[in-house]
């Protein structure tokens, strides 16, 4: 059955007229989200306390092995100097970027403002450790 | 991006630390910023809850100084890996880095979520952070770097 946080992430991204698939056995929503011309997929699981909202922003086997530590780095100067933006690395060593919303504390525009940060956080990496990325393949 | 009075926020922040009895070791009102000091664990830790002009509050602890892990070499980057993805793993927190190479532990919270339920919850989830670096990551970063990991 779903849960009251599950039908009110449903109702937010509903109002907000957004492209999703919802997962209700797995309390998940799939959100397609244009950024900068591309496609990405944000992943929201609706539990509790937690609201978890995941980008997946590059796979481990995209980046090289000789800048991997300098890209490590470049992630969490991101972390400080955006306080929106969340970086992360899953076991694999694939970069995620990812908000979390107390469930005690989800109103709209508090799940605007987290939500919006995902689409910020593939921007930043764009234009701020892609670049890196392109010099070491080239 | 709401707008909003930084000034108000920022005193309502301040209103919210002192219901909290914290200790308040100085207030800078042209950078909305405001250093704490807590005692976790027999350690004082600086915590400094810092409001920006993006509507975000962000409340940070300095972790590792940056000559730590200078000293390590090469084993720093297995720290970094380590740090990315203890953050991705953690709701709560995330680590970052300055541009000296400190590390930091942090947490931010958006003006439109700040309620002092809130912000009680979210603010302790530093020295709770701190308090579980010292106890389980910290034992871990030093099994995986096989020496000693000096932390603030």
């Amino acid at each position: 059955m779903a849960t009251e946080i599950y039908e009110r992430v449903k109702r937010y991204l509903t109002l907000l007229k957004k492209n999703f698939k919802a997962i209700e056995e797995k309390s998940l929503f799939l959100v397609s989200e244009k950024v900068k011309g591309k496609e990405v997929i944000i992943q929201i699981r609706a539990g509790e306390p937690w609201i978890g909202l995941v980008v997946p922003i590059i796979s481990r086997a995209e980046i090289p092995d000789n800048i991997l530590c300098k890209v490590h780095e470049k992630l969490l100067q991101i972390n400080i100097n955006y306080a929106e933006v969340s970086f992360g690395i899953d076991k694999e060593g694939n970069v995620l970027a990812t908000e979390e919303i107390l469930s005690d504390a989800l109103t709209l525009d508090v799940f605007l403002e987290e939500y919006n940060a995902l689409p910020v956080a593939v921007e930043v990496f764009e234009e701020e450790v892609r670049p890196i990325i392109k010099e070491a393949q080239a | 991006m709401m707008s909003f009075n930084p000034k108000k926020v920022f005193s309502r922040i301040l209103s919210y630390l002192k219901i909290l009895g914290k200790e308040i070791e100085s207030i800078d009102e042209d950078k909305f910023a405001i250093l704490v000091k807590e005692k976790i664990d027999g350690g004082t830790h600086r915590i400094l809850v810092q409001l920006y002009t993006s509507g975000w509050i962000s409340t940070r602890a300095l972790l590792v100084r940056n000559e730590t892990l200078n000293r390590l070499g090469g084993n720093s980057c297995l720290v970094l890996r380590y740090l990315l993805q203890t953050s991705y793993r953690a709701a709560e927190f995330k680590f970052a880095m300055d541009e000296m190479g400190n590390i930091y532990i942090t947490e931010d919270i958006h003006i439109s979520a700040l309620t002092f339920d809130a912000f009680d919850e979210e603010y302790h989830a530093i020295p709770a952070a701190i308090k579980e670096f010292k106890e389980r990551i910290k034992p871990e970063i030093e099994h995986l770097i096989a020496t000693d990991f000096e932390i603030v």
